[in-house]
C-alpha cells in the first residue's frame, strides 16, 4: 500500500496523523496472548470473532472496519498474540509477518493498537519495546482496568505516556469501558514514538529492565494477586477435589444434553411436523410437495432438531473457556498427554475439537514443534465433534432406554453418550502414540502454560457464541445437508417407469444402496445405512437427513418416526457399529480440506482419511459381531 | 549497590558422553546476591556430563522420593560438585532447580539450562534470572506444577522444571 511511503517520511516529524484523506488506514492490534485484542477488536469494528479466557484464541489475522467519530472508516487487523516480536509458532510468525509488511493478502499496518494486560504490566510492558522500536504510530492500551480497579491496582497514565512517547488509553474491552477514548485516540493525532531510549531487544533481561522501570517511573502499583483464582484453584487443583471436579463437570454436561436438551428438541420436532403438516394440507399432491415434504422437511428437518442440543454443548463449551477452567483442565489432564508422547499445547486444540475439528486444526497453529503439530492435527477428527451428537443422540434415543444409572446423575443414554467420547479419546490417544513413536517421533519443547484468573463469562460473549452457533448449524442445514437431501430426493425418484417414479428400493439411490450393500454387511447395516453413510461423507449429520428422506419415502416407515423406524431397521449389534463407525470415520469434507491446507498437501489427508476408515470399517465389524 | 565481592571462579568441566568437553570451562564473575550485596569469595569446582538432570549431590535430602531419572532424558550422567571456600556473612544458598520447590516454597532463579530459544521464551515469561519464583498447586502427582513468577501463574512440566536452577535459602527451606 501506498500508506508505507508515507510512514517513512513522517518519521522525521514529531507528530504524525493518520493519513486520513486516503480511502482506509491499516491499524494492526497486537499484544501478548490473553490479553483482550479480540475482545477489544470485537468492540471496535462491532464483529464477533471468537473470544475465550485462554491464551492462543486467535490464529490467523482477521480484518475488520472501524466507524470513527468523525465518519472515517479504518481497518483494523486483529493479530494472533505474541510474547515478543521473534516468533516461534506458527500464530506468531503470521502476527509477525504482517507487521512488517511481509504477507502478501494483509496490507502493511500504518499504525499499531498495542494491547496490554493492566494488571500484569511491567511483564506485559517487554512487548512495548519491540513494537515502539518499529518506528511506527503507536496506540497503548492498557485493558482489563475494572480488574485493575478491583483489584487495588493503579497507574499514572500521563506518566507512561511520557515514558513510552506514545499515547495511552485504560480501558476494559470486556465492559465497553473508555471505548470512546481510542476512537478519540484513533481519530485525532499520534504522537511518533519517541521513548526516551529503548533496550537491546535481543536482551531479554534488559528489556524486562526496561520495562519494569517504565512501569516504576508511571507510578505502576500492581494489583493484589486475585483472591479468586487462589480459592477455586484450591478446588480445582486439589490433588483429590480437582479430578472429581473435572469428571463432574463432564457429567453434567453430558446428563443435561439429554434431560435439559430433550425436551426443547421435542418442541422444535413439534414445531417442523405442524409446519410439514400445514404445508403438506395447503399444497396439492404432486413431485414438489414430495419433495419439500419428504426430501427437506423431514430430511433436513430431522437435523435441525437436534440445534438445542448442539447449543447446550456449545453453551457449556463457552462457559468452561470463558471463565478460564479449561487451562486448568488441561493441567489435569497433560500426565495423559506426556504420557502418549504429545505436549501440553496439544490439548487445547483436542479440546475445541469437542465443538469442531475445523477450527481446533486452525488452532494447533500455537504449537512450535512441527511433528507435534501435524500429530495433532491428525487425531483431532477422532474427538466427538458435535457434528456426531445428531448421530449419536438419534442411535442413543432408538435403541437405549432410558434408565437412571446412578440416580438423577446419569442416566443409560448419558452414559451410552459418554462411552462414545471416550472411544473417541481412546481412538486418539493410541494413534498420537503410535505417531509418535513411529513416523512423528521428536524432541521435546518445552510445555508452558498460562494460568488466565478466573472470570465471569458475560451473558453477551455467550450469546453471541451460541447465536454464532446456531448460525453455522443453520447454514449447514440450508447448504450441504439440504443439497445432499435434494440430490438424494432426485435419484430415489428417478428412474421414471410408465411415467411415474419407482419405488425406492429400485431408484437410483437404491440400486447404489444395494451395490455397497455386501461391503456394509458384515457390519449389519442394509442399503439403507449404505446410502446414509455415503451422503455422511459430506458431513457426518447428513446421514441423518438421508435416513428421514428414505424412511419418508418407503411406504412401509412412512407413517412411523425417525427412531422407531431406524430400530426397526438395525439389530442391536448394528446400532453399535453404526455408533462405532461414526466415532471412528472421518466424515468431513471440511475437515479433510483444512487438513490439506494446514499440512500443505494431499499427502496427510489422505492417510488420515484411509486410515480413520480402515478403523471404522474394523472397529464397526467387530462391533456387529460380538453383539449379536 | 554495593559490592565487596572480592572473586568468585566457577570452573565447569563437563564431559559429552565421553569427548572431554570443556564448554565454558573457567567462568569468573561477580555473583548478585538476592539483595545485590554478595559478599563471597568462593571458588566452585563442576564436573559433570550433560545430558542427565542437574540435581547437585549434597543439596538434597529428601526422604520422599529419590530424584527420579526422567526416563525421556535418562542419559547416564555423573556430576560432583565442590564448594571450596567462601560463604561467610551470609546464609547459606544451596543450589536446586523448580523441581524441588514445594507448595508455597519461593526461590530465586538462577539460571536455565535449555537451549537458547526454549530458554528465551521462558524468560519472556518472567523466568528471569534473579526473579523471584513460587511453587504453587499442580496436577495431580505434581506434575505439572504452577509456578507463580513476575506477576503471572505458568505451568511448566517437571522435564522443564528440572532445568531452571534456583538458589534456595536454608533458611526458608527449613521452615
Amino acid at each position: 500500500m501506498s500508506g508505507c511511503s508515507d510512514c517513512s517520511s513522517c518519521s522525521v516529524a514529531g507528530v504524525v496523523e493518520i493519513p486520513g484523506a486516503k480511502a482506509t488506514t491499516t491499524v494492526a492490534v497486537i499484544g501478548p496472548p490473553n490479553s483482550g485484542k479480540t475482545t477489544l477488536f470485537n468492540r471496535l469494528t462491532g464483529l464477533r470473532q471468537k473470544v475465550a479466557n485462554f491464551p492462543g484464541v486467535t490464529v490467523e489475522q482477521h480484518t475488520g472496519a472501524a466507524e470513527l467519530p468523525d465518519g472515517r472508516s479504518i481497518q483494523l487487523i486483529d493479530l494472533p498474540g505474541v510474547y515478543s516480536l521473534s516468533p516461534r509458532s506458527e500464530d506468531e510468525q503470521i502476527a509477525h509477518d504482517v507487521l512488517t509488511g511481509q504477507r502478501a493478502d494483509t496490507p502493511k499496518p500504518e499504525a499499531v493498537l498495542l494491547v496490554l494486560d493492566a494488571t500484569n504490566l511491567a511483564r506485559h510492558l517487554m512487548l512495548a519495546a519491540p513494537i515502539l522500536a518499529l518506528g511506527m504510530p503507536t496506540l497503548v492500551i492498557l485493558n482489563m482496568a475494572d480488574d485493575l480497579r478491583n483489584r487495588g491496582g493503579r497507574v499514572d497514565l500521563a506518566k507512561l505516556s511520557a515514558e513510552l512517547g506514545a499515547p495511552v488509553a485504560l480501558v476494559s474491552a470486556r465492559q465497553g469501558e473508555g471505548i470512546d477514548q481510542v476512537f478519540d485516540l484513533l481519530a485525532g493525532t499520534m504522537p511518533k514514538p519517541a521513548p526516551k531510549e529503548l533496550p537491546i531487544l535481543q536482551d531479554v533481561p534488559k528489556c524486562r529492565q526496561w520495562a519494569g522501570r517504565v512501569g516504576s517511573q508511571a507510578a505502576y502499583h500492581a494489583p493484589i494477586p486475585p483472591k479468586w483464582t487462589r480459592r477455586l484453584d484450591a478446588v480445582f487443583l486439589h490433588p483429590i477435589a480437582g479430578p472429581l471436579v473435572f469428571l463432574a463437570v463432564v457429567i453434567v454436561i453430558f446428563q443435561s444434553i439429554f434431560s435439559l436438551g430433550d425436551p426443547s428438541k421435542r418442541a422444535v420436532d413439534w414445531l417442523i411436523q405442524q409446519s410439514g403438516n400445514w404445508i403438506a394440507a395447503v399444497l396439492p399432491a404432486s413431485l414438489f410437495r414430495s419433495l419439500l415434504i419428504d426430501g427437506v422437511w423431514k430430511g433436513v428437518g430431522s437435523v435441525v432438531v437436534f440445534l438445542p442440543q448442539v447449543l447446550l454443548l456449545f453453551l457449556f463449551i463457552g462457559i468452561l473457556e470463558d471463565s478460564g477452567y479449561l487451562a486448568r483442565a488441561a493441567l489435569i489432564a497433560d500426565r495423559t498427554m506426556a504420557k502418549v508422547g504429545l505436549q501440553g499445547k496439544s490439548f487445547i486444540p483436542l479440546l475445541s475439537a469437542y465443538a469442531c475439528a475445523v477450527p481446533a486444526i486452525l488452532s494447533t497453529r500455537t504449537i512450535e514443534n512441527k511433528r507435534d503439530r501435524i500429530a495433532t492435527i491428525l487425531i483431532a477428527p477422532f474427538m466427538t465433534c458435535s457434528a456426531r451428537l445428531p448421530v449419536y443422540t438419534l442411535v442413543i434415543a432408538a435403541f437405549i432406554t432410558k434408565r437412571p444409572l446412578v440416580g438423577w446423575l446419569l442416566s443409560t443414554q448419558a452414559a451410552a453418550m459418554l462411552g462414545l467420547y471416550l472411544l473417541g479419546f481412546l481412538a486418539a490417544v493410541v494413534t498420537a502414540r503410535l505417531l509418535k513413536s513411529s513416523i512423528l517421533k521428536s524432541g521435546r519443547t518445552p510445555f508452558l502454560l498460562e494460568m488466565p484468573s478466573y472470570r465471569w463469562p458475560t451473558v453477551q460473549s455467550l450469546g453471541l457464541r451460541l447465536l454464532d452457533r446456531s448460525k453455522v448449524f443453520l447454514r449447514r442445514a440450508g447448504t450441504i445437508i439440504l443439497l445432499v437431501t435434494v440430490a438424494l430426493w432426485v435419484m430415489s425418484h428417478l428412474p421414471f417407469e410408465n411415467g411415474r417414479p419407482v419405488d425406492i428400493e429400485h431408484s437410483l439411490a437404491g440400486t447404489v444402496g444395494h451395490t455397497i450393500e455386501p461391503v456394509i454387511k458384515p457390519l449389519g447395516f442394509n442399503w439403507k445405512i449404505g446410502v446414509g453413510l455415503i451422503t455422511a461423507v459430506a458431513a457426518r449429520e447428513t446421514i441423518v437427513a438421508t435416513l428421514g428422506t428414505i424412511y419418508a419415502m418407503d411406504p412401509k416407515s412412512q407413517a412411523q418416526e425417525l427412531e422407531s423406524a431406524l430400530h426397526h431397521d438395525l439389530s442391536p449389534g448394528g446400532a453399535v457399529a453404526l455408533l462405532v463407525f461414526f466415532a471412528f470415520a472421518m466424515q468431513c469434507i471440511s475437515t479433510i480440506a483444512v487438513v490439506r491446507r494446514e499440512t500443505g498437501g494431499w499427502k496427510w489427508p489422505a492417510a488420515q482419511f484411509a486410515y480413520m476408515t480402515v478403523l471404522a470399517y474394523a472397529g464397526a465389524a467387530v462391533a456387529a459381531h460380538v453383539i449379536r | 549497590m554495593e559490592k565487596i565481592c572480592k572473586q568468585v571462579a566457577i570452573i565447569c568441566i563437563r564431559t559429552e558422553t565421553g569427548a572431554l568437553n570443556l564448554q565454558n570451562p573457567v567462568q569468573i564473575g561477580e555473583p548478585n546476591g538476592p539483595d545485590g550485596k554478595s559478599v563471597g569469595h568462593s571458588v566452585i569446582l563442576y564436573f559433570g556430563a550433560l545430558g542427565g538432570d542437574r540435581t547437585p549431590l549434597g543439596s538434597k535430602k529428601r526422604t520422599k522420593k529419590p530424584p527420579a531419572l526422567d526416563k525421556d532424558f535418562g542419559q547416564a550422567h555423573t556430576e560432583i560438585k565442590m564448594q571450596l571456600s567462601g560463604n561467610y556473612g551470609q546464609p547459606e544458598v544451596f543450589s536446586a532447580t523448580l523441581v524441588d520447590l514445594r507448595r508455597g516454597d519461593a526461590a530465586v532463579l538462577d539460571g536455565i539450562d535449555l537451549p537458547g530459544e526454549d530458554a528465551r521464551r521462558l524468560m519472556e515469561l518472567g523466568f528471569l534470572p534473579g526473579a523471584r519464583v513460587t511453587a504453587g498447586r499442580s496436577a495431580p502427582g505434581g506434575d505439572p506444577r504452577v509456578f507463580q513468577v513476575d506477576g503471572s501463574e505458568i505451568a511448566l512440566r517437571r522435564e522443564t522444571a528440572r532445568r531452571l536452577r534456583v538458589r534456595l535459602h536454608k533458611t526458608s527451606k527449613s521452615k
